[in-house]
């Protein structure tokens, strides 16, 4: 019995016979240096099994490719052309002269909440913007104690004050009950209106529901007609019918918050027909939701070559079409990852989106409100937004100036009035400080600034209340800011 | 000037190397092709496979003709080049195989119609027993008992040790052993 190498040597050298010496094929060489195996493999025996393996992930990063294209060419479908920001004047092409005098292009008349006690307004002051005099000045009803909020309509000479219980603790009078010196009481709402030829503001208490304390209340704006008042209270907003009480409200369902970031001077900005509320929601997370949203994304990678890794194990697959689908989900696990971080950035964590909410549509969530813009987390953003009373612009302060985007299509139109604090003048080393909108006419053509270009004090710059008209900053008379202003509101 | 210098078809300077490595590779392919075709087929039973790897070596010779700086290492070339061509299709033929889930063993399967016929019963149930080994056992034997090679060429063929080459062709000889008294 022959032995396993030789049945081996017989087998093959007779399955080697059966090639015979006059049955080789004639040599097919390549015309061209890369013809060779086209000459060879296409389209003789060109097996289709053998390439549908790779032609589905192909197929698959193709139209995740082509999402994400047709995602990219829909979005700078509606959000338009970018266009550069540049000096104001080329934006605002109508002749200077044309034009009022800058502080006549604003309401005639603002109120600020001053007199700091422990950091409470004890007061609140009717300024005149041309001339910043004192035009009437209002104290709260007793028992209140201090004013919290002020916001003003439209007509210049209506205003809507908060106020609120409150008593500061003196030396020696630690004990006395707490809803005597807390911010926990409710809080109350007065109509201020001032008359301009008296020279007389008087206080009216409006009929709002006592349920909302300082804690809770971060903030309100007067529509324009002055008959609702619109109330932040950190995760939702709520709007009041002055004249009959009504309240409707919008909850965001997220974390975060709903307000603007420092204001100094309105929490919300309504639209001129008094239809559409703006504001800034900023996300909630930060690290943590990143950190999750990474894990999530390596999770999904280990998950697919785990897959590969036990495919290749139990289940007979070419391992070139296993490595083709893995780059494939590898690829599609990062376009995703990479366009949610890019084109919903607004989700991203830390993110402030500035959103506009229609208050005749139906619903009650903040989640409906259209974003108009989007500051990224740790970007170069941390003031306060406006939306114009046409609806037509976001105003706000950047580093590059105060800056105007297009609520059509979230690009910035201009920058103007770029004012660098020269911090190092006072042995800081950084920390530059924006200028802040306080008030935007319609268009953004008329704003009211805060702006640093004042003389500098011994703790930072001298801060100037000003118009902003076609890049040129007019201030307003005795409107530097000693630290008394707490509130403004035009 | 510089600025006067004309451009000179550079092309023109460069000869057509083509001309000899075609010469030189038809040559190789009428002494070597037979050979080779049949390792191919001893490698995948089948004939046209065996024929298509082949073709691809001896392209692929040409095409980096150029790069060949020894001529006598051309057919040490063209066996690798087999011998990876055969593995390449080989596993396309496995795959195609257990897509179709055939009953039949791998020889049955993948043997031209003329190859089952020529080759006996015997032979081919030792052949089928042979593709059902390992890539690397089934090379080890292959290049052992058909080529008739020696360890250390084996070795360089497959681009392992020695020492590798007879403990593989050691279990390759065993498991074929068993499949051989295994089958029916």
């Amino acid at each position: 019995m022959s032995t396993v190498e030789d049945r081996i040597r017989a087998a093959t050298q007779a399955a080697a016979d059966t090639v015979t010496p006059g049955s080789v094929p004639p040599l097919r060489l390549p015309e061209g240096r890369d013809g060779a195996r086209r000459q060879h493999r296409w389209p003789l025996r060109l097996d289709p099994r053998r390439w549908s393996g790779l032609l589905v992930p192909v197929a698959a990063a193709a139209a995740v490719a082509g999402v994400v294209a047709a995602s990219l060419a829909i979005s700078a479908t509606f959000r338009g052309t970018a266009r550069p920001a540049g000096p104001a004047g080329q934006s605002h092409p109508s002749p200077a002269q044309l034009r009022p005098a800058p502080l006549a292009q604003v309401p005639r008349y603002f109120a600020a909440l001053s007199d700091r006690i422990q950091e409470q307004a004890q007061v609140a002051v009717v300024y005149s913007t041309l001339t910043g005099q004192v035009l009437a000045t209002v104290t709260p009803p007793r028992p209140y104690q201090i004013f919290t909020w002020v916001s003003a309509a439209a007509d210049d000479r209506t205003f809507v004050l908060a106020a609120q219980r409150y008593w500061p603790i003196a030396s020696g009078q630690a004990g006395m009950p707490a809803e005597n010196r807390d911010t926990t009481t409710p809080t109350v709402f007065f109509r201020m209106t001032f008359d301009p030829a008296t020279h007389v503001a008087r206080l009216a208490r409006l009929a709002i529901p006592e349920t909302t304390s300082r804690t809770h209340l971060a903030g309100m704006t007067l529509s324009p007609d002055g008959t609702r008042l619109a109330l932040d209270l950190g995760q939702s907003i709520r709007v009041v019918t002055l004249a009959t009480g009504a309240v409707r409200s919008w909850t965001w369902p997220g974390g975060g918050w709903i307000g603007n970031s420092k204001p100094m001077g309105q929490i919300f900005s309504w639209t001129a027909d008094g239809t559409t509320l703006a504001f800034q929601q900023r996300n909630g997370g930060g690290e943590e939701l990143s950190l999750a949203f990474l894990a999530a994304v390596a999770g999904t990678l280990a998950a697919v070559v785990l897959t590969v890794m036990l495919a290749r194990r139990y289940v007979r697959v070419r391992r070139a079409h296993l490595l083709a689908w893995a780059i494939a989900a590898a690829a599609i696990t990062i376009v995703l990852a990479a366009h949610v971080l890019g084109a919903y950035r607004s989700l991203a964590p830390g993110a402030t989106n500035v959103r506009l909410l229609d208050t005749t549509a139906p619903g009650n969530s903040l989640a409906s409100a259209r974003i108009v813009h989007t500051f990224p987390n740790g970007g170069a953003f941390g003031t306060n937004t406006l939306l114009t009373p046409d609806g037509s612009r976001i105003v706000t302060a950047t580093p590059q100036g105060i800056t105007e985007f297009s609520t059509r299509t979230g690009q910035p139109i201009v920058s103007e009035d770029q004012f660098q604090f020269d911090w190092q003048r006072l042995g800081w080393a950084a920390g530059p400080p924006w200028q802040e909108v306080l008030w935007a006419g319609p268009g953004g053509h008329a704003l009211v600034v805060f702006d640093p270009r004042g003389k500098p004090g011994r703790y930072g710059p001298g801060w100037v209340l000003g118009v902003l008209t076609g890049n040129t900053f007019t201030p307003v008379p005795h409107g530097t800011n000693d630290g008394t202003f707490l509130q403004l509101t035009w | 000037m510089g600025s006067n210098r004309t451009r000179e078809p550079v092309q023109a300077d460069v000869p057509d190397r083509r001309g000899p490595a075609r010469e030189a590779v038809t040559g190789l392919y009428q002494a070597h092709a037979l050979g080779l075709i049949r390792l191919g087929v001893v490698m995948l039973g089948d004939r046209a496979a065996a024929e298509d790897v082949v073709q691809e070596a001896f392209c692929g010779l040409f095409l980096h003709w150029a790069r060949l700086t020894d001529p006598a290492k051309a057919l040490p070339y063209l066996r690798s080049a087999v011998l990876n061509g055969c593995r390449s299709a080989r596993r396309r033929q496995r795959s195609q195989h257990d897509r179709l889930a055939l009953a039949a063993g791998p020889w049955q399967t993948a043997e031209s119609a003329e190859t089952s016929v020529l080759v006996g019963e015997e032979h081919r149930q030792v052949l089928a027993a042979l593709h059902r080994l390992p890539p690397r056992q089934r090379e080890a034997l292959v290049l052992r008992f058909y080529l008739g090679l020696a360890e250390p060429e084996i070795a360089a063929f497959m681009g392992v040790s020695q020492g590798t080459v007879k403990s593989t062709t050691s279990r390759a000889l065993a498991a074929l052993g068993r499949l051989i008294r295994e089958a029916p």
